[in-house]
């Protein structure tokens, strides 16, 4: 079996390798190997504390590092050239123009694809299963002909009430479930996982019927149809079970269809994301290029002026 | 010889990167990782630095001769023998001497206009 610690850390170590092209080949030389160890060293303490979001989070911090600090040390590299010919040959040279807006071109969208990449592969994955319920006026069942506006906003509402949830959560133990999940094993109090289960809930009408869509995302498949399902059931339930007086103005409702576990996560968006990247890879990169072939001209014109 | 004849007046300011990697060799030789670690716990956390700002840094600090490469292990039977150590260099101890010396003036006159009484007051009354 793979140990998904040593996977994504040689990911990221390999990510590094790569990323440290974009510093001058002398500043590699002389630091690159040190580089990659001090990143080895953090990517460790870094999954030792928060695990991938531990990664994610120094990925966060270090890509801006690398883009700052690889341009800065190009700007220098170009400072330290030895004479005045080799400067200005170099910049009024249109080929090498050409090649110095290609690599720069390279390097910024490779940075920029990679960064989008990276984010899509470290961020958990979240996967979402749907119930549906189907709500019928109790005065429609019985005359046959009414509209209620507020229909659906009213069991939307007591949908995500503390009483349906709150059977929700026992039914499923989710204190404790989520409690080992996100606290490391303290129980979570009825209040806090009727936050978290309406963070995870999502409610939507179908349109010109009378059919509700219980959706609910979690970072396990079967997780979040379990949850659909028992969501659907106990207000179904709830609704059966009204007090004498009120049913005959509660709505009868239905499960129509139970929910499935969905093996494709619906977040992140992986082709999307990564086709942005590409976007904002090759717009970036041609930005990033022109400028540095401005300031190289500008540059060479100013030192010619001062020669 | 370049580095006996600089003033190191002549380098100040520093920079809060060169400033803080010169301050965490101040106790002895460490080794990149340990420089990066050193100046997260001096600042609380506040400074970060990560791979491409620190080699920049200790690049810069070796090249005006403030610190050099140490051929010797403090414990090699401890450690990654691959890993370079750096320590201060005499200028580069003279140049952080007189760059803390310039704070400790600048504190010293803060004290003087009550600026640092005044933030300290300013931040009981927000706790209140």
């Amino acid at each position: 079996m793979r140990n998904p610690t040593n996977r994504a850390i040689r990911f990221s170590r390999q990510a590094f390798h790569f990323l440290m092209k974009a510093y001058p080949q002398a500043h590699r030389q002389n630091f690159g190997a040190e580089m990659e160890q001090v990143f080895r060293d953090q990517c460790h303490d870094a999954w030792q504390a928060e695990c991938s979001w531990g990664l994610f989070k120094l990925w966060l911090r270090i890509l801006p590092d690398l883009i700052k600090t690889s341009v800065m040390e190009h700007v220098e590299s170009m400072k330290g050239r030895k004479s005045m010919l080799e400067k200005t040959s170099a910049l009024t040279n249109g080929s090498r123009s050409t090649a110095v807006f290609i690599r720069v071109f390279a390097v910024i969208f490779l940075l920029v694809v990679t960064t989008s990449v990276l984010i899509t592969y470290l961020l958990p994955e979240t996967f979402a299963s749907t119930a549906r319920i189907n709500l019928q006026p109790a005065d429609a069942l019985k005359s046959g002909t009414s509209y209620d506006p507020y229909l659906i906003q009213t069991e939307f509402e007591v949908i995500q009430s503390e009483p349906i949830l709150g059977t929700v959560i026992e039914k499923l133990k989710l204190n404790e479930l989520w409690g080992k999940k996100y606290m490391g094993g303290q129980v979570l109090k009825n209040a806090e996982s009727i936050q978290l289960l309406r963070k995870s809930l999502h409610l939507i009408p179908i349109r010109n019927t009378s059919l509700l869509q219980v959706e609910v995302f979690s970072d396990q498949p079967k997780e979040a149809a379990t949850i659909a399902n028992c969501i659907a059931e106990t207000y179904a339930e709830s609704r059966r079970k009204s007090p004498n007086d009120l049913v005959e103005q509660s709505p009868r409702s239905l499960v129509t269809d139970k929910a499935e576990p969905n093996s494709i996560p619906v977040r992140p968006k992986k082709a999307l994301n990564i086709t942005l990247g590409c976007v904002f890879g090759i717009v970036l990169g041609a930005a990033a290029g022109v400028l540095v072939i401005a300031i190289r001209m500008a540059f060479s014109k100013k030192r010619a002026a001062i020669g | 010889m370049v580095a006996a004849k600089t003033n190191p007046e002549d380098l100040l300011p520093l920079t809060p990167a060169v400033f803080h990697v010169l301050l965490s060799l101040a106790d002895g030789e460490r080794h990149g990782y340990a420089i990066m670690r050193e100046v997260a716990e001096q600042t609380q956390g506040r400074i970060n630095m990560g791979p491409g700002t620190l080699y920049g840094t200790i690049k810069r600090c070796i090249e005006a001769h403030l610190i050099e490469e140490s051929d010797a292990r403090p414990d090699p039977q401890m450690d990654d023998e691959r890993r370079r150590y750096y320590r201060l260099s005499g200028l580069g101890q003279r140049v952080l001497e007189a760059e803390a010396q310039r704070y400790a003036d600048l504190v010293k006159l803060a004290r003087a206009k009550r600026l640092i009484g005044k933030l300290a007051q300013v931040a009981v009354g927000r706790a209140y």
